[in-house]
């Protein structure tokens, strides 16, 4: 009996030790309540337009962070504009000071103002993007004909202004093109459904009966790991993908039936990174800009929705509240929150294990001294054309000029440009319908409207230095 | 062993339960902020930036706000006071830029002691006190060069950014911050404003003694590229100005503050005014525009203004320690003031107590008619754009200052002025140096004859005055917008 109370009075000592340890040693950093809570308050009360404390509280997380990585930061839940579905034709990931450009549509808004990959737009309208949410962001460009935007060059460090026109946005998160003997992949943007999209492509290169695939991420600086890792893996013969505080993402060994070229560049970074790094490939461009982040979110509790929470659960800290009510399946609703944290919470290592820095960029095989994209304004067609219905003599449409364009440069059309089908152009899509095995009807259907934009992008992404080296190699 | 496992099962919650209390996040905003500041230093990657806290959490919580509000070091608002509300401040007379080399001097205030000196824009200065400025901040540059009136500062400077440094001792003294000033063209008055301060008024109603006393009611004011100031200099010279009618009205947020409409009260003064505006025309310089535009007092001439009728107040901010401390020690919580002392307990705190103030949009003002114009601007009655140079400044930069009279073998910088305008005028003085030369005699002799004055070479005031009137028709004829106003101005009257 004295040995087992002995045993227990000594677990009991330790445990106590443990446990005030963990208590005293951690969470040192605290600030005065009272004074923050009344700068928040004289704010809300003087500001000219209504901001509300719990925003204004959220923003200024904005400041803790300062110093961190970029992507650590406070996002708004705000969504306050409506409006018609038109964009900048730019993909945005959220950082501190405002929205980064991770990629750029080919045609659109975005490109013709001269928005590249790595651009921070930190102001709209003359309001501050830094606490806005991407998806108040994005409502907002709809809700606008145009905007003014205050852009941040990614090498110069200068600012400037511009006018930028929104556009009826269209999602392209790959863009692909059967060559004469490859399949070319372009991946624009990140989302849980894009490795399902680049696997139904690889699906039907492989039906042409094609092994070769160029696959383009130059341009590309997405911090989604997750689903980025996920396209990897479609790619890559097994083992680990990327490695981050949140887990290792591994795949099985499987046999890839493709032979891969990956093109990259100084704008290459986080998601493209992981991605060139665990497929097997040849790559060509330029070394990468080794920057990749693991970001994890975390909602941002209301002052009320806090204080409830936290007697509720009888929990304090906010992993702890989110875990207990992730254990009792408790969702959150809108309301509770004020906004989201993004916080940095780790590095990635790549499928080697190195982890993604300036230190460790992924360096070509090949050597390209330029990375431009070369599909960029699908020329010739200069746009590709929309695809809405079928042209035939007499019809008068724009798209009839883009089509006349494109069958001039492939040398079937040599009448008048205009915007006007007449006899000229039926003579010449009659030819082209011909030469690709269609009846010779007249009309300019949308079949044959697909068949030129294709034509067009393929002269377009031959138009292109990487594009060549790798084809050169291929052949 | 087991057992003891299970009984530690059983007693570890509660330790926990009876521990975790112990440290109570607090409630409030202030509490919430807590937690999550805990969040972010337990999960970042990198390490949160301790010393700069304070201010880093005030940017933030601005960071939702537009981009006329923001976090003020102490020593810009100190220089904001200075400059609107005193309209001096003791120093050597320069504004500067830091420049890889040192502080390059970007204007130097007339008669200031760097004028007086010889400083021109263009210098670097590359030490004060005989320390380096290299690769300081403008805050610790003026600094190192401002301080207590009359004491002397050595510094050291790079002549137009070259060559060997020149050592100058030079006594620091006020600085006067003028905004307005004026010279008669024709039968007008051309009054030149590039801001507003709260001295700005009195500046005003001097210069319109000196047109009352010209016999000109006719004036043009030239408002181009004025970004405004203060709304108090801008009330004040309104009032001088208009008769009887509304000048702006004032909308703020806070109900504490009422709303305000400004008036000018009845004035014998009666004048013809002509506005010229442009696109960097804005804030206090469009009260103005507005404020004759809507009253019919006279029209604007020239682009559509910038637009900002928003209108900020900094409010100053204690340090947390200094805030904890004064709370403590009086019971008052309201720590924020516009003014240096603070509020009911008469605590007048060190300038290394205050954090730094937030300049904040508080509300907007309506023209007399009611618009907002935010980001709009104001339409001019007469459209013209114009890119050049503004004929008052080139006026002032290069007119001769009437104090001596020049002879053959003199060297005076007013030589080089005089040759300047000649040159301009198609009379050869062989150059422009500065030295009395034959030349510059011969041509000073037939400027006199051709403008009807005793022709004898030498330099005298009337020649001066002369050749300073021909100055003006030269640069006015040379700025589209002003011959614009003018014509504008004149056309009714004779």
């Amino acid at each position: 009996m004295k040995r087992r109370l002995l045993i227990k009075t000594i677990y009991l000592l330790f445990v106590c030790l443990l446990v005030a340890s963990m208590v005293f040693s951690s969470s040192s950093l605290t600030v005065n309540e009272d004074y923050y809570e009344g700068i928040y308050s004289f704010i809300d009360m003087m500001y000219r337009n209504e901001l509300g404390i719990d925003n204004i509280m959220g923003a200024s997380l904005n400041g803790v962070m300062d110093g961190l990585a970029p992507y650590s930061c406070f996002e708004l839940s705000l969504k306050e504009y409506s409006g018609s579905f038109s964009g900048i034709g730019a993909n945005l990931e959220k950082v501190r000071n405002g929205f980064i450009i991770v990629s750029v549509n080919p045609s659109s808004s975005a490109y013709k103002t001269g928005l590249v990959t790595g651009d921070v737009i930190y102001r709209i309208d003359k309001q501050n993007a830094s606490a806005m949410g991407i998806e108040s962001f994005m409502a907002y460009l709809h809700s606008r004909e145009s905007v003014l935007i205050e852009v941040i060059d990614s090498d110069t460090g200068h600012i400037s202004a511009l006018r930028i026109d929104t556009e009826p946005y269209y999602s392209n998160d790959v863009d692909y093109v059967i060559l004469d003997n490859a399949g070319y992949i372009r991946i624009n943007a990140f989302s849980e459904a894009t490795d399902d999209i680049v696997k139904g492509i690889l699906g039907s290169v492989k039906a042409l009966g094609m092994s070769e695939i160029i696959l383009d991420l130059r341009d590309l600086a997405s911090m989604n790991i997750k689903d980025s890792s996920a396209v990897a893996g479609l790619l890559s013969e097994g083992g680990t993908i990327s490695r981050t505080r949140a887990g290792t993402y591994n795949v099985r060994k499987q046999e890839v039936d493709f032979n891969v070229s990956i093109l990259v560049n100084s704008k290459t970074a986080g998601a493209g990174e992981i991605i060139a790094s665990a497929v097997p490939s040849v790559i060509y461009g330029q070394a990468t800009a080794g920057e990749a982040y693991y970001i994890k979110k975390y909602p941002v509790f209301t002052e009320e929705a806090y204080e409830y929470y936290s007697e509720e659960t009888r929990i304090q800290g906010i992993v702890g509240i989110l875990n207990h009510l992730k254990a009792r399946s408790t969702e959150i609703p809108d309301s509770d929150i004020s906004g989201y944290l993004n916080i940095v919470e780790s590095g990635v290592f790549d499928s080697s294990g190195r982890l993604i820095s300036a230190d460790n960029r992924i360096t070509p095989d090949v050597y390209v001294a330029n990375t431009e994209i070369g599909y960029m304004d699908y020329t010739p067609g200069e746009g590709m054309i929309e695809i809405r219905r079928d042209y035939s003599e007499g019809s008068v449409n724009y798209d009839v000029f883009l089509a006349k364009k494109i069958l001039l440069s492939i040398g079937v059309f040599n009448g008048t440009m205009n915007v006007v089908f007449d006899s000229d152009m039926a003579r010449a899509v009659n030819a082209y319908k011909t030469s690709v095995g269609f009846t010779a009807d007249g009309v300019l259907d949308m079949s044959t409207q697909a068949m030129l934009n294709t034509y067009s992008m393929k002269t377009a992404v031959l138009d292109d230095d990487c594009v060549q080296a790798a084809l050169g190699d291929i052949h | 062993m087991k057992k003891s496992l299970k009984i530690l099962a059983f007693i570890l919650p509660l330790v926990l339960a009876v521990m975790v209390p112990l440290v109570t996040a607090g409630n409030g905003f202030g509490g919430v902020l807590n937690a999550y500041i805990q969040l972010i230093e337990d999960r970042s990657a990198m390490v949160v930036d301790t010393v700069n806290l304070e201010k880093n959490i005030i940017q933030g919580a601005l960071s939702g706000t537009d981009k006329y509000s923001y976090f003020q070091e102490i020593s810009t608002y100190n220089s904001q006071v200075d400059k609107y509300q005193d309209a001096n401040f003791v120093g050597i007379g320069v504004t500067i830029i830091p420049d890889e080399k040192g502080a390059l001097v970007s204007s130097v205030f007339l008669n200031s002691p760097a004028y007086r000196a010889g400083i021109k824009s263009g210098d670097i200065i590359i030490s004060a006190g005989g320390m380096s400025v290299a690769g300081k901040s403008l805050a610790e540059i003026a600094s190192m060069i401002k301080g207590p009136e009359n004491t002397p500062v050595e510094v050291g400077i790079l002549v137009n950014g070259m060559g060997e440094p020149k050592i100058m001792t030079i006594n620091r003294s006020k600085v006067e911050i003028k905004t307005v000033a004026y010279t008669i063209y024709k039968e007008t008055a051309y009054v030149r404003m590039t801001g507003f301060t709260d001295k700005t008024g009195e500046e005003f109603g001097d210069v319109l003694e000196k047109i009352n006393k010209a016999g000109t009611n006719k004036i043009i004011i030239d408002l181009r590229d004025n970004g405004g100031g203060t709304v108090r200099g801008c009330i004040e010279t309104a009032r001088k100005i208009l008769s009887d009618k509304t000048i702006v009205k004032m909308d703020f947020r806070y109900k504490g503050y009422l709303d305000i409409r400004y008036v000018a009260p009845e004035n014998p003064n009666d004048y013809e005014i002509v506005i010229i505006v442009n696109e960097n025309t804005a804030s206090a310089a469009e009260i103005l525009s507005a404020a004759v535009q809507d009253n019919d007092k006279g029209i604007l001439v020239g682009e559509n203004t910038f637009g900002k009728s928003l209108v900020q107040s900094s409010y100053l901010i204690l340090t947390e320690e200094a805030y904890s401390d004064y709370s403590k020690a009086t019971g008052e919580t309201n720590m924020y003031v516009v003014t240096k002392t603070l509020p009911r307990v008469d605590i007048k705190p060190d300038d290394d107590e205050w954090l730094g103030a937030v300049k904040l949009t508080i509300g907007e003002y309506m023209t007399p008619n009611g618009n907002s114009i935010n980001n709009i601007g104001i339409r001019p009655d007469v459209m013209l754009e114009y890119d050049g140079p503004i004929a008052f400044d080139q006026i002032l930069e290069n007119e001769i200052y009437v104090n001596d009279k020049y002879n053959i073998g003199m060297i005076s910088e007013q030589i080089s002025k005089a040759s300047k305008i000649l040159t301009e005028l198609g009379y050869d003085t062989g150059g422009i140096t500065g030295i009395y030369t034959e030349k510059v005699f011969n041509a000073v002799m037939q400027f006199q004859e051709d403008e009807g004055l005793y022709p004898y070479g030498v330099l005298d005031f009337t020649t001066q005055y002369a050749l300073n009137n021909r100055l003006k028709l030269i640069e006015a004829g040379g700025d589209a917008q002003f011959l614009l106003a003018y014509k504008e101005l004149t056309k009714g009257g004779q």
